[in-house]
């Protein structure tokens, strides 16, 4: 679904992302983890178009991210507040994304209906700006976004950090619920090596823009990882 | 003197208040796509995805203190003609100053919105940028918000019929101009800002370095030495009337490049857009 060709980052001489080859096949989902400046959120960029690489490039499905526009309307993602429109309500945004991607109300409205567990009252019918929420009601309502329109690729990165315990759990069950569909392949990236090990199929840890593990998940990976970062 | 002027204070007050309900309502623009629903479905389509962003950009300048001054600018702007049309300032009183005078009287919003296009989106540009949009959606929507504009502020002016149909029909071709030309000029200019807006906060709204500094006051010349320099031309080569009708030309045949300049600006949108994202991420 997604290669990546000898793709780099350079910033004033540092390099802060530099991998060879990597192939993410369609369905199932992707873990990235690592340390804070790892590369992780400049990889998702880089697979968005929203940061030019040093060299390399990207495909999804086949296209050259950077070079033609056809893979936005199979890609969507939740990367930080910048893709929240902080003047409308929850309800408007949805319906924003939704018309954008070829959604009407109704279409929507019954996708929505199958998060009213994981938005628990908070998003719904509020009365208020998205920017007027917390920071987890926030992302709560950019990861729903991501999903409205069917994409067949989605990336979230972070997912996890901001949300209480409970929504962390609900929000892994949506994960893994996505993953099961054969038609889509779902990215994350965490900090949290519990929650990446749980939801995800195939886990890459970034250590200064390379990539220095790809594991498939087993019972070992947990442990694996912790003895990996504890070093 | 002082009839005239609270005359026009009040038809503008009258019609804005009309307009602002309206322009509003979202369920009005929403009514509209319905009936055309049944007669052609592909133009719709079209006309739907820019629907899509002209709500926006409505809920935009109607919920962010920063975006709402811009219609205030207009409003101001709309009393700017009085300074020219009623002699009130002597250095104004040559022929030319009247389109001078026409293009700010029409083009206060576009003047002081379409410099920031796409700016105001900066707080949430990686969305748009990686979103199902197409550019020329996204710039049609603002373009026809700036046309919109440009047409009830030319309503409004209508006070101005006062100082007789002369000055009128000066503010009619500037209106034409705007829409034909300015608008094209304000977002190929606009591509080249990447000043990040908070919308939130007014401050910078007026007299910040944002808002008017030289460089934007470059960008205008040609937004308003042209059209002075082109009435000119017909203006002492011919009549007034000829004045105008060169403007008036100029106008329309902007208009009909409004595909090619489109694609321009397209295309600097896209060369300019790594740059864009970068830049509207350095928090002020």
């Amino acid at each position: 679904m997604i290669t990546i060709h000898n793709l780099t980052k350079r910033y004033t001489g540092n390099t802060v992302l530099n991998i060879d080859h990597l192939e993410i096949h369609k369905g199932g989902s992707f873990g990235l983890v690592g340390n804070n400046g790892a590369g992780k959120t400049t990889l998702f960029s880089a697979l968005l178009d929203l940061i030019q690489p040093t060299s390399g490039y990207i495909e999804n499905k086949g296209i050259k991210v950077n070079e033609n526009e056809e893979w936005k309307s199979i890609t969507s993602a939740f990367i930080d507040e910048t893709f929240l429109i902080g003047y409308l309500t929850a309800e408007e945004y949805f319906y924003f994304i939704g018309e954008l991607r070829g959604q009407n109300k109704a279409d929507v409205d019954a996708l929505l209906s199958q998060f009213e567990d994981f938005f628990h009252g908070e998003i719904l019918g509020q009365k208020k700006y998205l920017r007027d929420l917390s920071k987890g009601n926030q992302k709560k309502a950019g990861i729903v976004a991501a999903l409205i329109g069917n994409p067949e690729v989605i990336v979230l990165d972070e997912p996890f950090a901001n949300l209480d315990p409970t929504t962390q759990i609900r929000l892994k069950k949506i994960i893994k619920e996505l993953s099961a569909d054969p038609e889509i392949t779902v990215l994350v990236s965490s900090h949290d090596l519990m929650h990446v090990t749980e939801v995800c199929d195939r886990i890459v840890v970034l250590d200064k823009g390379e990539v220095v593990k790809d594991i498939a998940r087993s019972e070992e990976t947990l442990k694996e990882l912790e003895e990996h970062f504890n070093k | 003197m002082l009839i005239p002027i609270s005359l026009l204070v009040f038809l503008v007050i009258i019609s804005f208040r009309s307009f602002v309900k309206d322009l509003y309502l979202d369920a009005g623009l929403a009514t509209k796509a319905k009936n055309v629903e049944t007669e052609n479905l592909e133009w719709l389509n079209r006309f739907g995805k820019t629907a899509t962003f002209l709500k926006n950009d409505i809920k935009l300048i109607k919920r962010n203190k920063r975006a709402r001054s811009t219609v205030m600018v207009s409003v101001l702007f709309l009393f700017y003609g009085l300074l020219f049309f009623t002699g009130a300032v002597e250095t104004y009183e040559g022929p030319v100053w009247r389109i001078f005078a026409a293009i700010f009287v029409t083009g206060g919003f576009l003047l002081s919105f379409g410099q920031f296009v796409p700016s105001w989106d900066s707080s949430y540009y990686p969305l748009m940028m990686s979103q199902n949009i197409r550019y020329k959606e996204y710039l049609s929507s603002k373009w026809w918000l700036m046309v919109i504009a440009t047409l009830i502020s030319t309503v409004l002016a209508s006070g101005y019929l006062y100082y007789g149909w002369d000055v009128y029909l000066a503010i009619i071709v500037g209106a034409i101009y705007n829409i034909g030309v300015n608008s094209h000029v304000v977002l190929w200019a606009g591509a080249y800002v990447k000043t990040p807006i908070d919308l939130t906060s007014n401050k910078k709204a007026f007299g910040d370095k944002q808002a008017f500094n030289a460089k934007t006051l470059l960008l205008s010349l040609p937004k308003m030495a042209l059209p002075m320099i082109l009435y000119a031309i017909g203006h002492y080569a011919y009549s007034p009337y000829a004045g105008y009708a060169v403007v008036a030309v100029a106008g329309v045949a902007g208009f009909a490049f409004k595909n090619a300049v489109f694609s321009k600006i397209e295309k600097i949108y896209r060369t300019e857009k790594y740059k864009t994202i970068w830049a509207y991420k350095q928090k002020k």
